[in-house]
């Protein structure tokens, strides 16, 4: 191995930009991945409240929600780069999402509008926004870094 | 030994390895092929590369599969990351010293992160 030298320096650190930049550029997909995946949490609320509240269709929708998930982690996986904290951020938008949904929310709505689907559909909202603050943080960390 | 070049990483000196691991930082976990053509290695090269930086407990391979593909994950340890960013550190300097570079400020030195 050779010596480094001062003009060297320069050269390697431009590379290396280089290849930085192009990393960074491939995580782009995760900003959209984790929109889609608040968007299949809205609809799975939506679904078994509003649409389906009882019986076996509200299994097949909780199903459909867990086929959408898996492909969708099957297209995530498909990628050559995954960002920085990005399965750890997921877990606890996941873990908010739903842990907000069965203990505080959903209780709440269902008590207070049972199957109305304005409020629903606002509650799911607000039960999804984990999923677009992680979007967010993203999609603004790879501009900023 | 005040020099700033004493205190470059011998393991990651090496361009090449040094690109590879500006990519790792850059993600949580890359994909072999897609680092072998961001930083246009061959694969052998670039398996000889992470086999050195696995070593030195600067990178992790996993390998799994998606599918029917098998992929081989390669993710830069706590050890690495700092590695990396104080070697970094370093080349800033050496870059930024007045007789450092051919072509004066290239600007460069300030876009990886922890950068000086």
């Amino acid at each position: 191995m050779t010596e480094p030298n001062t003009p060297d320096a320069g050269a390697t650190l431009r590379d290396a930009e280089r290849a930085q930049s192009h990393t960074r550029a491939a995580t782009r997909w995760f900003a959209g991945y984790a929109l889609l995946l608040g968007l299949a949490a809205f609809a799975l609320v939506v679904a078994v409240e509003v649409f389906f509240p009882s019986g076996a269709t509200r299994v097949g929708a909780a199903a459909a929600w867990a086929v959408a998930v898996v492909l969708l982690g099957w297209w995530a996986d498909s990628h050559g780069a995954h960002p920085p904290r990005a399965g750890r951020r997921l877990l606890v938008a996941t873990a908010v999402w739903f842990g907000a949904y069965l203990v505080l929310v959903g209780p709440l709505v269902r008590w207070q509008a049972g199957t109305s689907l304005g409020w629903w559909a606002a509650a799911s909202a607000l039960l999804a926004s984990p999923f677009v603050v992680v979007a967010w943080a993203g999609w603004t960390g790879r501009r900023r870094s | 030994m005040t020099h700033p070049r004493h205190r470059l990483d011998p393991v990651i000196h090496a361009p090449a390895r040094f690109s590879v691991m500006a990519a790792l930082v850059a993600a949580d976990r890359v994909e072999f092929r897609f680092i072998r053509d961001t930083v246009e290695l061959t694969d052998s090269a670039l398996s000889q590369h992470l086999t050195k930086l696995e070593q030195a407990g600067y990178v992790k391979v996993t390998k799994g599969q998606v599918g029917r593909r098998p992929r081989t994950w390669v993710s830069a340890t706590r050890a690495g990351r700092t590695a990396f960013h104080d070697h970094l550190g370093v080349l800033n300097e050496l870059a930024a010293s007045p007789t450092g570079t051919q072509d004066g400020d290239d600007g460069f030195g300030t876009g990886l992160p922890g950068s000086a």
